[in-house]
């Protein structure tokens, strides 16, 4: 009975993202104007149980140079040093400290390690499982004066604001 | 008054679009490269945002003033212009017109294929010929640089022969489209 309880995939303790089928947005803000925007290249590792949450773990790697605008020119500007600066720091990072529920979603609190800098961040997402795979789906807003993107002439609110939404769909995988 | 251009003059609509048009145009011109030279910055988006602005101002007086010129017609030849000389302007003015209308038009197709949108004068959005399109837009910038270096050819002709017409052959041709006299 525990053996057959163990097989099953809804239960299963660690994942990770299918890259192919997920995806991983920024979107700043241009005189008010949202650019969605993606993430070409990032990888999901997560231990995690619905019923035991506290016990998982949320393991987020981004390649910050395969950030996309659909705009040669801008693709081009956020690789430089003034805004994402990929050459000194070419990962961002997201590890949880604690995973809690929050009524129907959870909130995996953690520290996310942008350009250099640490800052504690809550990383809410909604849960479903079935026996073919795991979905999480979120959404957060980041400021982007905290990890010293778009500094100097561009470091006011205006024409590029400082929040920055994230917004986040990941297919998981079951995986050892 | 009588806008129609009379057999041997310009009218004073056709004059008017004339040196505004020559005015706007070598001014965009002069903006274009000097916007297109800056480097990244909140100060350039605003200067790119006066050269895009002016380049659909000149794009609606360029349909005005071909729609004009094919309502009034122009003046004849004035007596006695060699053939070649017949050939050359309505080679070069029909590229300008051409020119006129091209250069903003590829300019406008350049900005809708980018991704940050733009106010016409600041004032209100104005709309993308197509959706932002990293491969399109490089194709539109091309052709937009290339229909530059044409008009500056032909604008270097135009200009040297209204001073040919006027101080070598000391007809009327320039004369005639500085006033109606």
């Amino acid at each position: 009975m525990a053996a057959l309880f163990a097989a099953s995939a809804a239960s299963a303790d660690t994942w990770r993202s299918l890259a192919d089928q997920s995806t991983l947005e920024f979107i700043p803000s241009y005189e008010d104007t949202p650019l969605p925007s993606r993430f070409g290249r990032f990888e999901v590792r997560l231990d995690f149980d619905p019923d035991r949450p506290a016990e998982g773990r949320l393991a987020v790697t981004v390649w910050v140079a395969s950030a996309d605008m659909q705009d040669a020119q801008l693709n081009a500007e956020i690789q430089a040093p003034g805004w994402f600066g990929v050459s000194l720091h070419p990962e961002a990072r997201f590890e949880s400290t604690d995973i809690t529920r929050r009524g129907d979603e959870f909130v995996a609190a953690g520290t996310l390690s942008l350009k250099g800098v640490r800052r504690e961040v809550r990383v809410p997402f909604r849960w479903q499982a079935d026996q073919d795979g795991a979905r999480m789906q979120g959404a957060l807003e980041l400021d982007r004066s905290d990890f010293g993107i778009g500094d100097g002439e561009w470091a006011a609110d205006q024409p590029i604001a400082h929040a920055v939404g994230v917004r986040f769909d990941i297919q998981l995988e079951a995986s050892d | 008054m009588n806008h129609r251009s009379p057999r041997e003059r310009w009218g004073a609509v056709a004059r008017f679009l004339h040196w505004a048009m020559a005015v706007l145009i070598l001014g965009q011109l002069a903006l274009g490269w000097f916007a297109g030279e800056l480097d990244s910055s909140p100060e350039k988006i605003q200067w790119m945002t006066g050269h895009k602005s002016l380049g659909i101002t000149i794009l609606a007086l360029a349909v005005l003033r071909v729609a004009w010129r094919l309502l009034h017609g122009r003046p004849t030849e004035p007596p006695g212009i060699p053939a070649w000389s017949v050939w050359a302007s309505r080679a070069s003015h029909a590229a300008l017109y051409g020119l006129m209308l091209y250069l903003p038009l590829t300019g406008w197709l350049t900005a809708s294929t980018a991704r940050l949108p733009w106010d016409l004068w600041w004032w209100f959005e104005w709309p993308r010929l197509a959706a932002p399109d990293p491969a399109l837009h490089e194709v539109a910038e091309d052709l937009h640089e290339i229909g530059v270096w044409l008009l500056v050819a032909v604008l270097l002709v135009h200009v040297a022969a209204g001073l040919w017409h006027h101080f070598v052959r000391q007809d009327r041709v320039l004369a005639r489209m500085w006033s109606d006299s």
